[in-house]
């Protein structure tokens, strides 16, 4: 994995508009989004549990056919569509997705994991903290800890260079203290490989700390969309608590 | 379906008599019986209709035919308890009909019963044996049912083949109550039909309460179902050993229309056409299995009437499928369960379903428009009621609808 | 050669031919989730291609060969017609599903070849004892169906281990869906799954072939007597499919030789009944098998 700064990447502008996930039971888990990630931000997308933000990540990343969801809208990754793509074709454009459960294969190795990315050997992974993994280098993933696995999962992703980097949920089943970590190396890779991240979080604190813009979502629609600057605490837990935000 | 809330609508509903305490009964008019008659009661009626003509033609192609589609349809309903209400899935329908037809076959040459018995020990032998093999397939979830009862298709053909021996075949001698022989095909015939008869209202019975309730959960998400505290396990193993035992009575119905029981009738190419009898038909609907059997009976003499029709103008395609006939039904019935299994998963009566719905959906359309302007001009006269708060409602209430 | 030789002989051979099957079922099962009764099938279709083409005068590689590769490209065929259209289905839907094309496949093969007994042209391979030592003695094809079938275990378990198609392969059938986080192709991993069980099968009926004369029934009844193997191996193991093979191939012949040919085939589905009360997972099956 190179290291060394990476100039901004336009082609890594996410823009978003009118999305709508629509699953075949009917039900509209995402309803008329429409949010930008710029190129080398962070952004967190918070809210209750069911308000829609892991649909949304799907919605961006892709569904499989099998799964019969309707996605409509008008995605574009530097300025090129990718509304409706597949998963694979979507990785292929450089975003990617870990996911809130199921983060890595159980029965395949930690190398086997990160032969898929082009990573043959652990010392070829130069990710701060990722040597804990690197020990564990021909045990079946299945074995980790919850932390460990979340390192694997996200070093897999970075191994690929993402230009947008969709993380749903990472600090789930953490311990704070390891959560807080890997939100803030999320926060010192995007300086490393360029790109954009976007990060859904129940844990709003530690996500508006690593993140520049904050997106909160209700029943499918965005409620709240400013600098994270510009969010306090307060609006934080009105929005959450189903008032509108100040 | 049938206009059940119109009925409701202009049914009128006698209230309790005063001072008598009594609840109210609730007394359908006789326009909302004749809504209830839906498309499938038609279709019954008609099978009917069909079934009457035949015993009353006395042609005995035909009620040979008649005698053969009803034993299977027996068995396909059998088969569709498992299949298509618990949602279990089996390859033990030959196994099966052979155990009923080897025990209806035993019971009847020794003598010991008249007609009836020797179906009631069929279905309890058959019961048996449903429970044994139930019990090492039902307890996991997926297909281990599958492969318990391919197993068991196996042991039995084989030990059919070793009981039977070298007599090629036991004889069976013709149903009798009493002094009363039922050997001609018609009048055994009729039996046959009882019997189906009283199965299928016995099931229908049993599918429109509880029980039909928990083998639909069961059904549509097993793992729901056990969550919620029904014993998944103990119902399937009741649907299997059920149906087993009416696959085995079907079995001994074969034995008595035959008059032969030979263990090699009931090979893994005739369970599979079971199988297919209730998914062309429409698994999860007792007139599906007759549909599908009458189509999966129906066809090989269907061929080799178009074989022999053909045998002057086309020699060689007429000699050729008489020759593959049963091969050619097989193809046949391959094709049509992908068929059916890919685009329409409710077969045949899934189909009728459709039209019914399509030709509703015409129908209606022409009044659609008459309800709509009369619910909204209802919605209105209220608003007006209200005051102008209320007809803002109403005009709301109308762009809503 | 003594009885214990026969056994040992006829245990090796039998078991190469339902290990070949069923590792075939293990790849698709692993994949795509599917419980595939149209191995049997595929096998037909091997040996009489290859017959077709050994009637044509090619020899036994360029034969063999070509009908492997037919067979893998029909067995992908029916994965993206049939299956891909399946997905997300009841697992029961897909695996009746297995049967009716099965059905139809033997069908079609018995129209068009007959079900008569199928005798190669010419000899491809001796059926005359080479002598071993001792008191074994084997033939030409004996050792062909080994050498096949070592030849593809060893491939399929180092292609899964060491090859990057082997590792997707494996990393959809731990889970399809990250698989496709991770760019992955699900459906074409899953088609070249389909299209090798189709292959190895073909594999299985040409060396059959070689070995008995037979008509496409008997090979199909041959392949379908790989699910006690399969059961007892674990629905999901390679390793597995190997030694399941292997041991209902010793029952076999303990059973022939000591109580009767026309036993075996049920004394294998006996033993099948018995690893399902005893063991349904199978020796090497790593699939939860769970209860309800």
């Amino acid at each position: 994995m190179k290291t060394g700064r990476v100039a901004r990447d336009e082609g890594a502008d996410l823009m978003v508009a009118g999305l709508c996930v629509t699953y075949s039971t009917g039900a509209q888990a995402v309803s008329d989004v429409t949010l930008s990630v710029p190129a080398g931000t962070v952004v967190a997308v918070l809210g209750r549990n069911g308000a829609g933000k892991t649909s949304l990540l799907r919605g961006l990343s892709g569904f499989l056919p099998s799964e019969r969801v309707r996605v409509t809208g008008s995605v574009r990754l530097g300025g090129r569509p990718l509304t409706g793509a597949a998963p694979q074709h979507a990785y292929r454009r450089g975003v990617v997705l870990v996911p809130e459960r199921d983060k890595v294969f159980p029965n395949v190795s930690v190398a086997d994991h990160m032969r898929l990315v082009g990573v043959g050997r652990p010392g070829d992974v130069a990710i701060d903290g990722f040597d804990a993994i690197a020990r564990r280098w021909a045990s079946p993933a299945g074995l980790l800890s919850g932390g460990e696995r979340q390192m694997l999962a996200l070093a897999m992703a970075w191994a690929h260079r993402p230009r947008v980097l969709l993380i749903d949920e990472l600090s789930l089943g953490l311990a704070p203290v390891i959560a807080k970590r890997l939100l803030a190396l999320v926060r010192e890779q995007l300086a490393i490989t360029g790109g954009s991240v976007v990060v859904v979080e129940q844990d709003a604190n530690a996500a508006v700390s690593v993140s520049d813009h904050v997106y909160v979502m209700d029943h499918g629609e965005i409620v709240w969309d400013a600098a994270s600057a510009e969010t306090s605490a307060e609006t934080l837990e009105s929005a959450y608590l189903g008032g509108v935000p100040s | 379906m049938t206009s059940q809330p119109a009925a409701e609508a202009s049914g009128t509903a006698a209230l309790a008599e005063p001072g008598t305490g009594r609840p109210p009964q609730i007394r359908p008019a006789p326009r909302e019986v004749l809504r209830a008659v839906g498309p499938r009661h038609v279709v019954f009626g008609l099978l009917l209709v069909l079934v009457a003509d035949v015993l009353l033609q006395d042609n005995p192609v035909y009620t040979y035919e008649l005698s053969i589609v009803l034993i299977y349809v027996l068995a396909a309903v059998g088969q569709e308890w498992l299949v298509g209400r618990a949602g279990q899935v089996s390859i033990g329908a030959a196994a099966f009909m052979a155990v009923g037809a080897f025990t209806g076959a035993r019971i009847a040459e020794a003598g010991w019963g008249d007609f009836p018995l020797p179906l009631i020990g069929a279905a309890l032998v058959g019961g048996a044996v449903g429970l044994i093999t139930g019990l090492t397939g039902l307890r996991f979830r997926g297909l281990y049912l599958l492969l318990a009862t391919l197993a068991l298709q196996f042991v039995v053909s084989f030990c059919a083949q070793e009981y039977e021996g070298q007599s090629g075949g036991l004889a069976v001698p013709a149903a009798h109550i009493g002094g009363t022989q039922f050997a001609s095909s018609r009048s055994f015939s009729v039996l046959e039909l009882i019997v189906v008869a009283v199965v299928m209202a016995l099931l229908a019975g049993l599918y429109k309460r509880g029980p039909g309730r928990i083998w639909r959960a069961i059904r549509q998400d097993e793992m729901v179902a056990a969550v919620a505290g029904i014993n998944t396990t103990r119902w399937k193993l009741a649907a299997f050993v059920g149906s087993s035992a009416v696959t085995a009575m079907a079995g001994a119905l074969l034995a008595y229309q035959s008059q032969l029981v030979s263990y090699q009738t009931f090979s893994l190419d005739l369970a599979i056409s079971v199988l297919v009898m209730v998914f062309v038909g429409g698994q999860g609907s007792m007139l599906g299995a007759i549909l599908g059997a009458s189509l999966v009976i129906l066809l090989p003499f269907e061929l080799q009437r178009v074989g022999t029709a053909t045998a002057a103008s086309m020699p060689n395609l007429s000699s050729w499928l008489s020759i593959n006939a049963a091969t050619v039904d097989d193809a046949v019935y391959g094709f049509v369960l992908l068929l059916v299994l890919l685009y329409e998963r409710d077969g045949l009566v899934g189909l009728g379903g459709r039209i019914v719905r399509v030709v509703q959906a015409r129908r209606s359309r022409g009044t659609a428009g008459l309800h709509h302007g009369a619910a909204g001009l209802h919605h209105g006269a209220a608003g007006l009621h209200r005051g102008t708060a209320g007809l803002h409602r109403g005009t709301a209430k109308e762009e809503g609808s | 050669m003594d009885d214990l030789a026969a056994i040992l002989t006829a245990t090796l051979v039998n078991g190469c031919l339902l290990a070949l099957l069923s590792v075939g079922f293990v790849l698709i099962f692993r994949a795509t989730g599917v419980v595939s009764f149209a191995q049997g099938a595929w096998m037909v279709f091997g040996a009489v291609f290859f017959y077709s083409f050994a009637k044509l005068g090619w020899g036994l590689v360029p034969s063999l060969l070509a009908s492997a590769v037919l067979v893998f490209a029909g067995s992908a065929l029916a994965f993206r017609l049939v299956f891909t259209r399946l997905i997300g289905a009841p697992p029961f839907v897909t695996a009746i599903a297995t049967i009716g094309l099965a059905t139809l496949l033997q069908a079609v093969a018995v129209l068009v070849w007959s079900d008569q007994p199928i005798a190669l042209p010419g000899s491809m391979l001796s059926l005359n004892a080479i002598h071993l030592g001792g008191a074994f003695d084997t033939n030409q094809v004996q050792l062909f169906t080994v050498a096949v079938a070592a030849g593809v275990f060893a491939l399929v378990i180092i292609g899964l281990r060491r090859t990057p198609i082997g590792l997707r392969m494996r990393m959809v059938s731990d889970n399809p869906r990250l698989a496709a986080f991770n760019g992955i192709n699900v459906s074409r991993v899953s088609a070249l799954a389909w299209a090798l069980a189709g292959l190895t099968a073909a594999l299985a009926g040409a060396a059959f072939l070689l070995g008995t004369q037979s008509s496409p029934s008997t090979v199909y009844d041959l392949g379908l007597s790989a699910f006690p193997a399969i059961l007892l191996g674990g629905l999901d193991s390679v390793v597995g499919a190997l030694v399941g093979g292997l041991v209902i191939a010793l029952v076999g012949a303990v059973t022939t030789v000591y109580v009767g040919g026309q036993w075996t085939e049920f004394a294998s589905y006996l033993l099948l009944l018995l690893v399902l009360l005893l063991r349904p997972s199978g020796l090497f099956g790593k699939a939860q098998v769970s209860r309800v």
